[in-house]
């Protein structure tokens, strides 16, 4: 399979003031970091990591509604930065975002036909003609029926509104979709309805997936790709199953032992994520880190690949 | 056999709306020991958070009301209780963990306002000694310098902090009884599971029983040591933790376990439930699971009786006929 995004070096860093509102002291915030991976079409790369390590920003800058500060986005070897105008359009209509709460992101107030049709309007690639045609298949792509189009988001539960979303992001024929927690929202039953269905459309029309979500399990059960990432810097990616059967990065062992533990032992690691305003020097890691050296407070690590997809920054390695 | 700590009998919390009778909570029985936790799971609406509410006596009013029952701690019926002694047991005896610990504290008190408040409350005690029980029990849920922490606003605390602020609150209140209603849902892991190592601790060390309402069955596995499972207001199935994985009896359970995807292999497709749960202004006649379950009989036109299958595992379905006859679903889980 060809390769669909490569994304190299990119960093966002946000300017924001700190001690107060009136103050003029700037501080840095780095949301991501220097970030390099590549997808190929038909893959899943999921990436994890707790609040504020930068999945977020990253989406976003995917999706350009954040101009990065630097590196490059490569989307079917295009860069996606130099983009304007209608071909901006065209890209945002082949990378599509699905967000993770369905009672938010459908507005209360659209018939589901008038839901759909926006990102076809907006695209500019549909005719006036074809996206009725267009909106109806989507819905029978996700299950639904093309008489739901007349009817509004509260008629349906939470897994058909999800549903909804999906052939929102699915009617302009995207290659590649951005998944914010799709199923953290719904319930436990529903769930592997969703995961289902996702993976069966990934089958069928080999669209690559960036997933994001929380749920080791889940992530796990979707994904080619995993990706680590710390305070705006990823420190492993491998191959799924590689990653859960050996995770190498002590950051990426520890979310899996605290997704794991069970009984009593304070197993996980303790404290919490440091402000990303003033990140610890040297690794930024270090100071939760169970295999801490002295240099680790010193040198932040380089990627090493160990392996041949197995990417960790780490001076374990 | 030791007495239980709290024991529901047949209670039934119904909503009397415009649209009908919603049988929220609809004969729901149970009995928690000291020193044990209960995993109260289910899908959203089955009534998990309902009976919780039920147990404080804070269902939502007037639509909803408590008709039937008993609902015994320590050997008390709390139906019988005054307001008055209900908010004496509220927050003293029964300390309620709520869904987003984040947000439960007041931005505009002190942690030792909001702290002191609930201890003087409950507890009666001179001054210094409630700033004593207060700088204690900070220190029990591993708050580093807690009388400097005591001054501080809920919003100079870390997400992690508060929760543990929360903890503290039961813990200074003595608290017997501690219901926990989804206090990890959308946690990071890591923090997830110092939440949960918490919890357990103060468990311990209170002595207390410990309802724990989720739909995580990963969670229920790693913090229960029985589990109740809800469908329409019931409870279908009810089994020590490891029979509840291991051999899952009612066609409800077993269905949620399959379409739980698992940390430790990859499984292949997910099996899932079709259909939704039943609205609860109209439940089918029979059993409420009839419409999704697969195994589904003309025996299930009446409602399954509840049956003890080995001891401490209580189902409620009419595949399963007493002892003899137990099914055994291996390797499930």
């Amino acid at each position: 399979m060809p390769t669909l995004l490569e994304v190299k070096g990119l960093r966002k860093y946000f300017e924001v003031r700190t001690g107060g509102a009136l103050s003029r002291k700037k501080g840095l915030v780095k949301a991501v970091d220097g970030v390099d991976f590549s997808l190929r079409e038909g893959q899943t790369l999921s990436i994890v990591g707790e609040s504020g390590c930068g999945k977020t920003t990253l989406c976003r800058v995917l999706l350009v509604l954040e101009n990065p500060t630097g590196g490059t986005v490569l989307f079917k070897e295009v860069d996606a930065f130099s983009l304007k105008g209608k071909d901006l359009k065209r890209y945002r209509a082949s990378v599509q975002p699905v967000f993770q709460d369905p009672y938010a992101s459908l507005s209360p107030r659209l018939r589901v036909g008038a839901i759909i049709n926006e990102p076809l309007e907006e695209c500019g690639a549909f005719s006036k003609d074809a996206r009725p045609v267009r909106i109806a298949a989507a819905l029978k792509q996700v299950g639904l029926s093309e008489n739901d189009v007349d009817r509004y988001p509260h008629e349906f539960s939470g897994g058909q509104r999800q549903r909804i979303a999906l052939a929102r992001a699915l009617s302009t024929r995207p290659s590649l979709m951005i998944l914010d927690e799709p199923v953290s929202a719904l319930d436990v039953s529903v769930r592997a309805n969703v995961m289902n269905l996702l993976k069966d459309l990934q089958a069928q029309y080999g669209m690559a997936y960036l997933l994001i979500a929380h749920d080791l399990a889940t992530v796990r059960h979707m994904s080619h790709l995993i990706g680590v990432m710390y305070l705006g810097k990823m420190v492993e990616r491998a191959p799924s199953e590689e990653f859960f059967s050996q995770p190498l990065h002590p950051y990426g062992q520890s979310l899996l032992v605290a997704a794991a533990s069970e009984g009593y032992e304070d197993s996980a690691i303790q404290g919490e994520v440091p402000s990303p305003l003033n990140p610890p020097p040297g690794c930024c890691f270090h100071p939760r880190c169970p295999r801490a050296m002295a240099v680790c407070s010193q040198e932040a690590p380089s990627p090493k690949y160990v392996g041949a997809d197995h990417m960790v920054a780490c001076h374990l390695y | 056999m030791v007495t239980a700590l709290l024991s529901v009998e047949e209670l039934k919390t119904y909503f009397f709306t415009r649209r009908g009778v919603a049988k929220a909570v609809d004969g729901v029985s149970f009995a928690l020991r000291r020193g044990e936790t209960l995993g109260l799971v289910g899908e959203s609406g089955c009534g998990k958070s309902v009976t919780c509410l039920s147990i404080l006596r804070l269902v939502p009013q007037p639509a909803g009301r408590i008709v039937g029952g008993k609902i015994l701690l320590e050997g008390e019926n709390l139906l019988e209780k005054s307001e008055t002694e209900m908010r004496r047991i509220r927050g003293g005896k029964v300390a309620m963990i709520p869904q987003s610990p984040m947000t439960a504290l007041d931005p505009v008190f002190s942690i030792w306002s909001q702290l002191s408040e609930t201890i003087k409350r409950h507890q009666k005690m001179p001054g210094k000694g409630v700033w004593e029980t207060a700088v204690t029990s900070l220190r029990e849920v591993k708050i580093p310098s807690p009388e400097v922490r005591l001054r501080s606003y809920p919003h100079q605390l870390s997400g992690g902090m508060r929760q543990r602020v929360i903890g503290a609150m039961a813990l200074a209140c003595q608290a017997s009884l501690i219901i926990a209603d989804e206090p990890t849902t959308a946690l990071d892991v890591t923090i997830q599971a110092q939440y949960l190592s918490l919890l357990r601790r103060m468990r311990d060390h209170l002595h207390a029983g410990m309802i724990f309402v989720t739909h995580d069955l990963g969670i229920v596995k790693r913090m229960c040591d029985r589990v109740a499972v809800m469908y329409a207001g019931k409870i279908v199935e009810e089994a020590p933790v490891k029979a509840i994985f291991q051999s899952p009896q009612h066609p409800y359970t077993m269905a949620l376990i399959k379409s739980v995807p698992r940390l430790d292999t990859k499984v292949g497709r997910l099996a899932s439930i079709e259909g939704h749960p039943p609205p609860l202004f109209d439940l089918p006649a029979g059993c409420a699971f009839r419409p999704r379950c697969s195994e589904a009989t003309e025996a299930c036109d009446v409602i399954p009786l509840r049956q003890e299958i080995e001891q401490g595992h209580w189902v409620s379905c009419h595949l399963v006929r007493g002892t003899g006859d137990k099914r055994r679903y291996a390797n499930i889980a």
